[in-house]
C-alpha cells in the first residue's frame, strides 16, 4: 500500500483525472473531497460492503423454499382498504 | 386459501346478472390458480376468475362504510379477492378484470362485486405480459460481483411476486429479488445524472425496480434490501445497481412482519 502524508487543501492526483483532496483534519476524523469524472463511482467501503453482503445473502440457496415464500407473500399483501365517503 | 368448493352468497347478483345471488366457487382439477364462480340456480351459468393476489400483489381495493358494513368484513385477513378472468384462444393472452373484483368475506361467505373507476383499475390486466423471461445486461455488474454483465430475469414456477435474476453465463448464480414498489408504495429516490443518462428512462412504465430477497429459515421474516435497488429500463434493458444511503433506506425492510 502507499501511504502518503497530506496537509489541509493538499491532495492526491489518481491516474490523471481523479483528485482527492483533504479538506479537514479534526480529531475524529479527515474529510476528503473527491473530483472525478461523473462515470467514476465512489462510496464509502462500508456500504459498498453491506450491499455486496446483501447480494450475496439473495443469492444461491435460500433457508426456506422460494414458493413458500411467494405464498406468504400473496398472503399477506393489500387487498381490501375501507374508506369513508368513497 | 380456497381447497374445495365453498358456497357462496352474491345478496347484490354480480353486474349484468342481479338474478343470481348464490354461487359454489371451486378449483376445477388441474385448473389452480383458477377458479369457477358457479351459479346454484343455474348451473350453466358460471365465471372464471382467479385470487388476484397472484398476479398483484399490491393491488388494493377501496371498500366505501356502506359496502364494508354489508360485507361484514372486521379483518382484512379475511378478505378473499377475486377477479373475473377471460381467457382467448391464446391463453398466454389471458386478462384479468381488476375493475370490477369481487370481494368475499371468507368468514362468513358473504361477496360483493365492486366497481372501480376503470380509468384507474384496468378492465383487461394481462394475466401474464410482464412475466415472460427477459435478458438484461447490467455493463457495470452488481455490487460485489462486478463479472456478471447479463442476466436473465424470470418468475419460477409457482413463485410470484418474486423473480429470479440468474446470471447468463454462470447459471449456478441467481439472485431473489421482488418489485419494490409492490411492497413499499411510497419507495422513491433521486437518480444522479450519470445514472439518468445512462438509463434514459423516458417514461415512469418503462422502469422497474427490484430490491434483492433474502429468505430465511422462517419466511415471515423475510427482507428486501432498499438500498441498493436494481433499476432497470425494461425498454432496452438494460440495468444498475444503485448504492443508496443505508440511514434512509433499509438494507433488510422486512415487509411481511412491517406491515
Amino acid at each position: 500500500m502507499l501511504v502518503i502524508s497530506r496537509k489541509v487543501d493538499q491532495s492526491i492526483i489518481i491516474d490523471g483525472h481523479i483528485e482527492v483532496v483533504v479538506t479537514d483534519i479534526t480529531k475524529d476524523g479527515v474529510r476528503l473531497g473527491i473530483i472525478a469524472p461523473r462515470d467514476v463511482e465512489v462510496h464509502r467501503r462500508e456500504v459498498f460492503e453491506a450491499i455486496a453482503e446483501a447480494n450475496r445473502a439473495s443469492s444461491g440457496q435460500q433457508s426456506a423454499p422460494v414458493q413458500d415464500a411467494a405464498a406468504l407473500i400473496r398472503s399477506r399483501m393489500p387487498k381490501v382498504r375501507i374508506t369513508r365517503g368513497r | 386459501m380456497v381447497q374445495e368448493s365453498i358456497l357462496l352468497n352474491f345478496p347484490k347478483g354480480l353486474a349484468g346478472f342481479p338474478e343470481f345471488k348464490s354461487f359454489s366457487l371451486f378449483e376445477p382439477k388441474g385448473g389452480y390458480p383458477l377458479k369457477f364462480l358457479q351459479s346454484t340456480d343455474q348451473p350453466e351459468v358460471s365465471f372464471v376468475c382467479m385470487d388476484v393476489a397472484a398476479i398483484k400483489i399490491d393491488y388494493e381495493v377501496p371498500l366505501g362504510d356502506e359496502e364494508a358494513e354489508l360485507l361484514g368484513l372486521e379483518r382484512q385477513e379475511d378478505a378473499l379477492v377475486l377477479a373475473m378472468v377471460v381467457v382467448p384462444e391464446d391463453p398466454r393472452g389471458m386478462t384479468a378484470n381488476l375493475a370490477g373484483p369481487l370481494v368475499i368475506n371468507a368468514r362468513t361467505a358473504e361477496g360483493l362485486q365492486v366497481m372501480l373507476d376503470a380509468n384507474k383499475y384496468p378492465l383487461q390486466y394481462p394475466v401474464f405480459g410482464p412475466k415472460d423471461e427477459i435478458v438484461l445486461s447490467f455493463p457495470k455488474g452488481l455490487v460485489g460481483f462486478p463479472d456478471l454483465k447479463s442476466f436473465r430475469l424470470f418468475e419460477p414456477a409457482g413463485g410470484y411476486p418474486l423473480k429470479f435474476l440468474q446470471a447468463v453465463d454462470q447459471e449456478e448464480i441467481s439472485f431473489t429479488c421482488i418489485d419494490a414498489g409492490a411492497i413499499k408504495g411510497d419507495y422513491d429516490f433521486a437518480l444522479d445524472p450519470e445514472d439518468a443518462t445512462f438509463l434514459a428512462l423516458e417514461k415512469p412504465e418503462d422502469a422497474l425496480v427490484l430490491a434483492m430477497v433474502v429468505i430465511p429459515e422462517d419466511p415471515r421474516k423475510m427482507t428486501a434490501n432498499l438500498a441498493g435497488p436494481l433499476v432497470i429500463n425494461v425498454r432496452t434493458c438494460n440495468g444498475r445497481q444503485l448504492i443508496l444511503n443505508p440511514d434512509q433506506y433499509p438494507l433488510k425492510f422486512s415487509f411481511i412482519l412491517e406491515r
